[in-house]
């Protein structure tokens, strides 16, 4: 048991550590934002939801820059990546690995596991709607429990590990959309903006000339490794709690109180993983905010990109093309926050 | 970390929103509670509804339970520790601060990160908890103290205003009076004064109830609210006047007089000479002591045959002289009855006839007498509504008198005494021809002279007495009497009315020209040559007169130019229905047989002449 001064100490290095984190956010913000223009809030929740260990789903019109987002990240966190671009006949072989044949030390012929593009610390999937589901099924395991079981044999992931993958949301030809199961293992889903003029002015200054800007690694894996942990630390009051409980419930349509668009328009609402995933997400947002306890717009803030792709819409919702954000915003308004007892 | 600062301040937090919200409500409740309360006060006011009517206790008495009822209800909806305290955060942009120090201050072993929270929390409270009652304002709305102070104001001056609808209020003085009254009534109320010993059951039954509606009104003056209408207070008293006047009209029995022939033979015999005058007399007590002093002679076993045959001879000559009416009546019976057992040789059987005549006779007198004691009950009550509210104005002093004279006013019964005015078309018609006649009343200005019809009888006692209008004489006709004024004929008697005045007879203005103007006919009219030009009428209507309980319709017109109008009845008939409505009332009037049927004979003469006669044109 820690003596007060030892409590105290520690209390004083855990608020630094809090303030390193915050520093060094900033400071890989901004490195990326040397190569990204524009997108400083998709590159906040990107890097919150690296610190949070999740996975991000980036959805965007072609030529936004998504592919290259995940390069930056991969080269200021000094992260190695791995790419998979998504075409219909790739086969879960090409993202995961797969046995071959070769000679081992002796000269013997024998059977060696050739890893994937996923053994990385960064994995791209480019496009992955364009994967059949047979391939995008191959990303459930990765994606849950960071190794990869082939011929028997477990081969576990590089730590830390994230998948970035994008969608684009235009075309449905040729195309596989995700199933639910693998939805819900994304832990944020980003839309990509199209950017407005000042941006487009500055992407043409910065991109067009022969050379790309050199990147510096502001963080290491380690490092990284370190700040995931602390983030876990930031404490959740039971109300702020029960609040997130409320969000997750309230997208549900067959819980009594459930919004009237819910009902109408949703089939199945989050699931316990978007639960996890606002926590998660809060606590890197309150952490980034100099706050010592979640708070209530912390989950707000998580809550939008953490249940936008865990809620799927019913054939109506589908065929008045009602915006899952709408319904988002909406469950956001009319669930009471604590204070709402008291008004 | 000593203490649980932000459970403290939680507290804090929850009184001051719970007083908020108290307030809002009191506020937001006063829109609609004092509103309600304040037409339920007017309501009062105005209808005079004593249980809608609401004082300045009752008013206090809402505001205080309003005050409470609000002040349970906001505290049965008090928020919790976490929602005062998330409140306040939300307030003040604190994103949770405080709500989460909450939660950890009560974790049995914090972490180091709930730790540093609480260090942190605790450095802001240290600022923030003076800011507390400005973060968490508890405003008092206008609504919540002007709309209870108005209501009790409005309240507080509505008693002492008198109500829209004219009604006069019981002051102090008059309560006073109303005590002192009813300690009289208190003693009246014990009718055990009054005569029951002719009474039947139900008559008995009547005046039992009579007796218990009495005691009951007597308390109720003994306990009169200061504010309550004189109406409601004069309505009773008349109430209960009224019902005695009728428990006295139904014990009033027919009236059996024998004929003055059979009286008058029987007063010829000796033995039968002081029941005759006793009979003639109509004194009921001196009928029971002589029918008895005969049953007594009849019973006596010394009772000679000469006397027998003497008091049959009596009865016999007095039955050839009865008529039909005089067999019809008990007496009547009793003495054939009497006769025929004295015939038979049975002066012990006819003296019961006697006897029956004699028990009648006493009935009858007590009847009469309680009968006699019920008028007085009705004139005390009648008397005592007048005592209470001798100040007040119209319904107040008069008002029981009026009450009374709205009855007499209808068309029975007449009283005695009354001066009826009969218009008189003297030729002119198109001048208020046709108004209705009034009873009692004086009749609009145009009107044609008319005669006074005097009602037969005293007030009370059958002779008439009163002015006629308009002729300065000083008493009015007397049926029978001779010598009275008759309009337009110099006063020649009507055959069989001893004088009763003949309207319209001669076209000069009759007497009791008391509407309309005193002499007709004096305007003048200048000499020459140019003849008058004839007035066209402008207008023509058609007036039907209507006499009811309510009185006389009218109809008033203002018209500068001529006009004519012609009467929905001629003279004849209206005269006609006046008479039949006389006699109907006649009915009802406490009148000896005898002058019955003599102010019968009057009125039939007069239906002869006036109504078969032709109008003068």
């Amino acid at each position: 048991m820690l003596t007060s001064s030892q409590t105290s100490n520690s209390i004083e290095q855990l608020e630094q550590r809090l303030d390193d984190f915050r520093t060094r956010f900033a400071k890989l913000s901004t490195e990326i934002q040397r190569a990204i223009v524009g997108y400083d809030d998709l590159i906040t929740d990107v890097l919150v939801s690296v610190f949070s260990q999740g996975h991000v789903l980036l959805e965007g019109v072609p030529g936004l820059g998504k592919t290259y987002l995940v390069k930056v990240l991969s080269q200021v966190l000094g992260l190695t990546s791995g790419r998979v671009q998504c075409t219909p006949d790739l086969m879960p072989a090409d993202v995961l690995g797969t046995h071959i044949v070769g000679d081992d030390e002796t000269g013997r012929r024998s059977f060696r596991f050739e890893k994937g593009p996923v053994f990385h610390n960064l994995l791209l999937v480019d496009e992955i709607n364009r994967a059949t589901p047979k391939t995008q099924a191959a990303l459930l395991e990765v994606m849950q429990e960071h190794n990869v079981t082939a011929g028997g044999e477990s081969f576990p992931l590089p730590a830390p590990f994230f998948v970035l993958a994008t969608q684009n949301p235009l075309e449905m030809e040729g195309t596989y959309p995700l199933p639910e199961a693998q939805l819900d293992r994304f832990f944020f889903k980003l839309q990509v903006p199209f950017p407005n003029a000042d941006s487009l002015v500055e992407i043409s200054n910065r991109t067009t000339r022969f050379d790309e800007p050199e990147l510096n690694v502001v963080m290491e894996a380690a490092e990284l490794t370190e700040y995931q942990e602390l983030l876990t630390h930031i404490p959740v009051a039971e109300p702020i709690v029960r609040y997130a409980a409320r969000l997750i419930l309230a997208t549900h349509p067959e819980q009594s109180g459930a919004d009237s668009q819910v009902s109408r328009c949703v089939s199945y609402g989050a699931s316990p993983r978007g639960m996890q995933a606002i926590i998660r997400g809060a606590r890197a947002f309150c952490a980034l905010a100099s706050r010592t306890a979640v708070s209530v717009e912390d989950i707000r803030k998580a809550a939008r990109p953490a249940l936008r792709h865990r809620i799927i819409l019913n054939f109506e919702g589908e065929a008045e093309q009602v915006s899952v954000d709408a319904l988002v915003n909406d469950i956001l308004t009319t669930v009471p926050t604590p204070a709402k007892d008291a008004a | 970390m000593n203490g649980s600062p932000f459970n403290d301040v939680a507290r804090r937090a929850i009184q001051r929103i719970s007083l908020a919200r108290w307030f809002e409500a009191l506020a937001s409740s006063a829109l609609v509670v004092f509103p309600l309360l304040a037409a339920l006060a007017l309501v009062g006011w105005l209808t005079n509804v004593s249980a809608l009517r609401i004082g300045v206790w009752q008013g206090v008495a809402v505001v205080a339970g309003w005050i409470v009822l609000t002040g349970l209800w906001t505290r049965r909806r008090r928020p919790d520790a976490v929602s005062a305290l998330a409140l306040w955060d939300e307030r003040t942009g604190r994103d949770e601060v405080f709500t989460s120090a909450l939660c950890f201050e009560s974790l049995p072993e914090p972490g180091l990160a709930e730790q540093l929270h609480l260090r942190r929390a605790t450095q802001q409270l240290a600022a923030a908890e003076p800011q507390l009652k400005q973060d968490l304002p508890a405003p008092l709305r206008y609504q919540a103290w002007l709309l209870p102070i108005a209501v009790l104001v409005l309240v507080a001056v509505i008693p002492a205003q008198p109500a829209s609808t004219g009604e006069q209020i019981v002051d102090q003085a008059e309560r006073e009076r109303a005590l002192e009254a009813s300690e009289e009534l208190a003693r009246q109320a014990e009718l055990d004064h009054i005569e029951t010993a002719g009474l039947d059951e139900e008559e008995k039954d009547k005046l039992k109830e009579l007796e218990d509606a009495l005691k009951e009104s007597t308390e109720r003056l003994k306990e009169l609210e200061e504010g309550e209408s004189a109406r409601d207070v004069l309505s009773e008293l008349e109430a209960m006047a009224h019902e005695a006047e009728k428990l006295s009209e139904a014990l009033e029995g027919d009236s059996e007089g024998l004929s003055s022939e059979m009286i008058a033979e029987l007063e010829r015999h000796a033995d039968t000479t002081d029941f005759g005058s006793a009979l003639r007399s109509e004194d009921l007590g001196d009928v029971a002591d002589e029918a008895e002093a005969i049953e007594d002679r009849l019973k006596d076993k010394e009772l000679s045959r000469e006397e027998e045959e003497r008091m049959e001879e009596s009865l016999r000559k007095a039955m050839k002289k009865a008529d039909q009416n005089d067999k019809q009546t008990l007496a009547g019976k009793e003495l054939e009855e009497a006769l025929q057992r004295l015939t038979k040789d049975q002066p012990k059987q006819a003296a019961k006839n006697f006897e029956n005549i004699a028990r009648n006779a006493l009935q009858k007198q007590q009847r009469q007498l309680a009968q006699q004691q019920l008028k007085q009950l009705a004139q005390q009550l009648r008397k005592a509504g007048q005592q209470i509210f001798q100040n007040k104005q119209g319904n107040g002093g008069q008002g029981i008198q009026k009450l009374a004279q709205l009855k007499a006013q209808g068309l029975k019964p007449l009283q005695a005494g009354q001066q009826v005015q009969i218009a008189m078309p003297n030729g002119q018609r198109g001048q208020n021809q046709g108004m209705p006649v009034a009873l009692g009343q004086p009749q609009p200005g145009n009107q044609k002279p008319g005669a006074m019809i005097p009602v037969p009888g005293q007030p009370g006692q059958g002779q008439p007495q009163g002015v006629v209008p308009g002729t300065g004489q000083g008493q009015t006709p007397v049926p029978g009497a001779g010598g009275a004024p008759v309009p337009g004929s110099g006063g020649s008697p009507v055959p069989g009315s001893g004088g009763a005045p003949v309207p319209g007879s001669g076209g000069a203005p009759g007497a009791g020209a008391g509407v309309g103007g005193l002499q007709a006919g004096t305007g003048s009219a200048g000499y020459g040559n140019t003849a008058t030009k004839a007035m066209e009428a402008k207008k023509q209507g058609t007036v039907q007169g209507v006499m009811n309980s309510d009185g006389e319709s009218m109809v008033r017109e203002i018209d500068p130019s001529a006009h004519r109008e012609e009467a929905g009845r001629d003279y004849q008939q209206r005269v006609a229905e006046l008479l039949r409505l006389e006699e109907e009332a006649l009915a009802d009037e406490p009148l000896p047989a005898s002058r019955r049927l003599q102010v019968l004979q009057y009125l039939t003469t007069l239906r002869r002449q006036l109504v078969d006669q032709q109008p003068d044109e």
